[in-house]
């Protein structure tokens, strides 16, 4: 049976594409700094904090004028390999602060080169942290 | 780390100033709490002068990091209290989370 589709791209092995992950944290006011230079050591090069209000759900909180809580929030994008590593960083770092992070899992990303940026692909051979 | 895959994340965009029937909304469903960040929406010019409608470009965004079981409830009361009928104009979707830290399941559990 002859090729029904010429167009088609023979399957070469493909390099490897590592999946990225949105992180997202939500920390006190004037902590986002603290967790940015953390999320750095994992090879995190995409980060922004914005300003955000929080809305407590305790009673006695509001009763005392204090429902709305100032916040930061930080997205960063994150290499799905260095996740669990850093959660495992995050739940000791909350134990002292105040705080909540999830990911969601990015679907597409465009740009070569974008992607290249935030996994931190450019600067190849080079070790950021001795482990 | 907790019991992952059972968090979905609420995001809920409206119209400024409206995040409080937000939150009463999703608190009534069993929410803990959330997150407003303020935002600017970009609406259709065109359509805004043909329809004769103002959009306005002032937005809260709430984010709020539910368990799934109680995820259709809040935004079923979302679309309810703050759907697009409503002067609230808000849009609510939900996404996936693949990891959490910082909150303790069980918690979040007693709300069921």
């Amino acid at each position: 049976m002859p090729d029904i589709h010429p167009f088609k791209k023979k399957k070469t092995t493909s390099p490897i594409v590592e999946k990225l992950e949105m992180l997202i944290t939500i920390v006190e006011r004037n902590q986002g700094n603290y967790f940015k230079n953390l999320y750095e050591q994992y090879d995190v090069t995409f980060q922004s904090i914005i300003f955000g209000k929080g809305t407590a759900s305790s009673e006695i909180l509001s009763y005392f004028g204090l429902a709305e809580i100032e916040k930061e929030v930080i997205f960063s994008l994150i290499k799905q390999s260095k996740v669990k590593e850093v959660f495992q960083t995050l739940s000791l770092e909350f134990k002292s602060h105040q705080g909540i992070a999830f990911t969601i899992p990015l679907t597409s990303m465009i740009g070569k080169q974008c992607y290249h940026f935030a996994t931190k692909n450019l600067q190849k051979g080079e070790t950021h942290h001795g482990k | 780390m907790e019991n992952n895959s059972k968090f979905e994340v609420i995001f809920c965009i409206v119209n400024h100033g409206f995040t409080d029937i937000v939150m009463k909304a999703a608190k009534e469903n069993g929410a803990k709490g959330g997150t407003i960040i303020t935002a600017r929406g970009t609406g259709n010019k065109d359509a805004e002068e043909f329809y004769g409608i103002m959009i306005q470009p002032e937005k809260e965004i709430v984010m709020i990091l539910v368990v799934h079981e109680i995820k259709d409830a809040i935004l079923q009361a979302l679309y309810q209290e703050v759907g697009m009928q409503t002067p609230g104009q808000g849009i609510a979707f939900s996404l996936p989370v693949s990891n959490v830290v910082g909150v303790s399941f069980s918690s979040f559990q007693e709300s069921l």
